[in-house]
């Protein structure tokens, strides 16, 4: 526990103190619902889709910017290497970076929720709140994944770069930023077939009160599945290159 | 004695290239080994294998008994990080106390800040340090957790020469108290006043190790210097003048100052010492080298 209480305090100074990584991250998305996403929709369900579309942003955001530009940077840390010389650090250190994760993504969310309570056409209720915040913890599961991947995949130099042009087409083809309904019908026929849409449809079920499509929930399971299975052979790869 | 740290008979291959060829040593409790060599001779990958940070292809290393990297040995070990890549936004004190957390009997903040002078920059932010003032943090690191075993890569390196006589005074203590060095170093007089023993590898295999006394013995010269006034033929003949001094490397430093007095120089401030442990090194190989053809 001592161990764990260290590592937690030892990633939440290098973020929090960090600009480069809360402002992108954690900021952006409640700006950006700020600036764009308040005055999109008309009033009513379509206001609150916007809403949860932007908190599905915040939580991949931060996903791929903590999992996918960390772990690559620390990859090619020689610092990171003296970590792992340290007695019984690997538990502690992935736990601790999985919960500041679940922290920073559940702060990026409150700032979209917070936002949209003075912004908002037609802001979030009691019920609707819990959901999408429950629904926020699924999605940063297969979110969670994909960043690992991309940290295991690409090098420090790379990975932010390559961050930013897989992260912000995925929204985009997601319907995160522009309702599904509202894309060419080209880019929807994609579009559903994209990680970022299954998640959107998941945050969308929250609103609506209705279940997801069997197809969303299938392609939901398989995505996870999928980033996954390829986290595991990436860090394999990893360790057998770096330790082996 | 207790070994401490041990490899036996280990080979490393990076696919074709061999790292270490069947390279054995041990570290005994109270020990300093330097491990020597060329660049690419395969210290790095030997010092890797004991931290854990590789597996060896083949053979086997341990530490304290244990497999070398296990977190049971590494509560007794203690590595200096590469200052490359600190994390900028911590202090020292907040990166020492996230050290001392892994170990079961840590050393205390409070004392590794005052071992290593880390009084004025304890609670800054490490954004902004000097090389100098990140390596003193390192070497701090270094000790947090009470080690038995010190693996020291290069550790004064970027340290002006008081802070690298203030760690090697460090360093030389601990091995006093009984703790056990691995030392890598490109400063000859850091490796003699620390190590007592070297390992030279070379090509992943070691092509000399011993006792540094026995091996400056084995050589058998030593360096005498002095100053003198009006030196005579004799002097200018049989010595070099440098930095205001006259000095020859022999091994009849004896018969040499019988001389100096029968000639009546006007010597003074006169020593003699054994030659610098580099010297010595090429020297004995030299000898080796030499004693092999004769019997070949």
């Amino acid at each position: 526990m001592k161990i764990l209480l260290a590592h937690i305090k030892f990633q939440f100074l290098k973020l929090l103190r960090n600009p480069g990584f809360w402002v992108p991250t954690v900021l952006f998305p409640a700006m950006l619902y700020s600036f764009f996403g308040s005055s999109l929709p008309p009033e009513g369900i379509y206001s609150q889709i916007t809403i949860a579309s932007f908190c599905v942003y915040a939580v991949l955001g931060v996903s791929f910017y903590q999992f996918g530009v960390g772990i690559a940077q620390d990859r090619e840390s020689l610092f990171d290497n003296w970590l792992k010389t340290l007695p019984n650090v690997s538990i502690p250190s992935s736990l601790a970076q999985v919960l500041t994760a679940i922290v920073f993504s559940i702060i990026a969310v409150m700032l979209v929720l917070i936002a949209s309570s003075f912004l908002g056409k037609t802001p979030l209720e009691g019920q609707m709140l819990v959901k999408l915040l429950l629904v926020c913890i699924l999605i940063s599961v297969p979110a969670s994944l994909m960043g690992v991947s991309l940290g295991y995949f690409a090098s420090a130099r790379s990975a932010p770069a390559l961050a930013n042009l897989i992260f912000l087409p995925l929204a985009f083809l997601g319907g995160l930023w522009i309702p599904p309904i509202q894309m060419p019908q080209g880019i929807n026929d994609i579009s559903i077939w994209s990680p970022t849409r299954q998640m959107g449809e998941f945050a969308w079920s929250a609103i609506t009160g209705q279940m997801p499509d069997t197809r969303v929930v299938v392609l939901f399971i398989a995505y996870s599945l999928f980033f996954g299975l390829l986290a595991i052979l990436l860090i394999a790869h990893d360790k057998r290159k770096r330790f082996g | 004695m207790e070994i401490v740290a041990k490899l036996n008979s280990v080979t490393k291959q990076f696919g074709k290239i061999t790292a270490l060829n069947s390279l054995s040593l041990e570290v005994k409790k109270g020990q300093a080994i330097a491990l020597l060599g060329p660049n690419g001779a395969g210290k790095s990958t030997a010092l890797s294998i004991l931290q854990g940070l590789r597996q060896p292809s083949s053979g086997t290393a341990q530490l304290f008994g244990l497999s070398a990297g296990s977190k049971d040995a590494m509560q007794y070990v203690g590595v200096t990080p590469q200052t490359s890549d600190f994390p900028p936004q911590l202090t020292p004190v907040e990166l020492l106390e996230f050290a001392v957390a892994h170990y079961k009997n840590p050393a205390k903040i409070k004392d590794l800040v005052e071992q290593f002078s880390l009084g004025e920059i304890a609670n800054r932010q490490l954004r902004g340090f000097s090389g100098g003032e990140k390596r003193k943090v390192a070497l701090a690191l270094c000790f947090a957790g009470n080690p038995k075993l010190l693996i020291l890569d290069e550790p004064t390196a970027g340290l002006d020469s008081k802070g690298q006589k203030h760690f090697q005074k460090i360093a030389k203590d601990y091995v006093k108290q009984g703790g056990s060095v691995i030392l890598t170093s490109h400063y000859w007089q850091e490796i003699e006043y620390i190590a007592d023993s070297i390992i030279m590898i070379d090509k992943g295999k070691t092509i000399l190790s011993g006792k540094i006394d026995e091996i400056k013995s084995a050589v058998g010269l030593s360096l005498i210097s002095f100053t003198c006034q009006n030196p005579s033929d004799f002097v200018t003949k049989s010595f070099n003048y440098s930095d205001g001094k006259w000095s020859a490397i022999s091994d009849k430093a004896d018969e040499l100052v019988v001389k100096l007095v029968k000639n009546n120089e006007q010597f003074s401030s006169l020593n003699i010492n054994p030659i610098a442990l580099d010297e010595a090194l090429n020297i004995y190989r030299a000898k080796q080298t030499n004693q092999t053809k004769e019997l070949t």
